[in-house]
């Protein structure tokens, strides 16, 4: 796993952290889309095919609160 | 009042602007933490907030990830560091304490200050410990606080002794006006039970300015 190197980890973080991301449900992989990247990715969504459920990134913000929050 | 995690993140939001002004130097208990933690380190912070500890990890080296169900701190966090590269390392998610979007053994240490008396119930609070413990590495060291029932602070705010755990802590707006916010007040050898039960092993606890804090290990 490429995490497992700190540097990295560093370098190449904003593409790196949606490799680390999991459904905070299921904790299986996500499908990442992209709609908009400028040296990170700032808007786009990550998909969880097990849950059929779409986590939105705004602003560079991934949200990753469960379907469920309450 | 609504005790919930929504209504935590409601209140957060709500108050994020002048919460993120008023609280911007990072405790020293954490700056101790931190100091021992070899460079280079994947750290978690379990409800960063606008990022008061996650600025001083980013600049000692660290690549950290800071998780908070408040959207507009995250907001507030990631604009005040963005121009920074000395925060590029800084990574701001919005995430359940108690659901964890990251696989098991993915950090070198994880914190959690101030968090989990926000969360509503005893098996919420536990998840949440249960929930930090998965995603460290064997060895990986865990620092926790928690509001102390204790705490003689507590006695001007609540017009005497907490009577219940379960209590709400008025936070002042800029305009004069007043936002509850829901915490449950530690006491005797809860956090310790929590730790002991999530399985972490505890290491030390110990007190201070009104908290209970606990540094813990994963283990293999």
């Amino acid at each position: 796993m490429v995490l497992s190197h700190a540097g990295a980890f560093r370098r190449a973080m904003k593409r790196d952290l949606m490799e680390i991301l999991c459904c905070p449900v299921c904790k299986g992989d996500l499908e990442l889309q992209v709609d908009v990247e400028k040296d990170e990715i700032l808007e786009g969504s990550l998909f969880c095919k097990q849950c059929n459920h779409r986590y939105e990134i705004k602003d560079g913000i991934p949200d990753l609160l469960p379907p469920d929050f309450k | 009042m609504d005790r919930s995690k929504a209504s935590v993140r409601a209140t957060y939001d709500r108050i994020a602007a002048s919460y993120a002004a008023a609280r911007e130097r990072p405790w020293d208990e954490v700056l101790d933490f931190i100091t021992d933690l070899p460079a280079g380190s994947q750290v978690l912070d379990v409800g960063c907030g606008h990022g008061r500890h996650a600025r001083p990890l980013a600049l000692t080296g660290q690549s950290v990830v800071g998780i908070d169900v408040s959207r507009k701190l995250l907001s507030i966090g990631k604009k005040a560091t963005s121009s920074s590269q000395d925060f590029r390392s800084i990574e701001w998610v919005g995430a359940d304490a108690t659901a964890l979007p990251f696989p098991d053994a993915t950090f070198d240490a994880a914190l959690s200050i101030a968090v989990l008396h926000h969360l509503p119930s005893r098996a919420d609070r536990l998840l949440a410990v249960t929930e930090m413990r998965r995603v460290l590495r064997p060895g990986a060291k865990a620092f926790l606080s928690v509001w102390s029932v204790d705490d003689p602070y507590l006695e001007g705010v609540l017009g005497g002794r907490p009577k219940k755990p379960d209590v709400e802590i008025p936070w002042r707006l800029p305009d004069g006006t007043t936002v509850p916010r829901p915490y449950h007040l530690f006491k005797d050898d809860e956090l310790e039970r929590l730790i002991i039960e999530s399985g972490l092993e505890g290491e030390s606890f110990f007190r201070g300015a009104g908290n209970r804090f606990a540094l813990a290990r994963a283990n293999g």
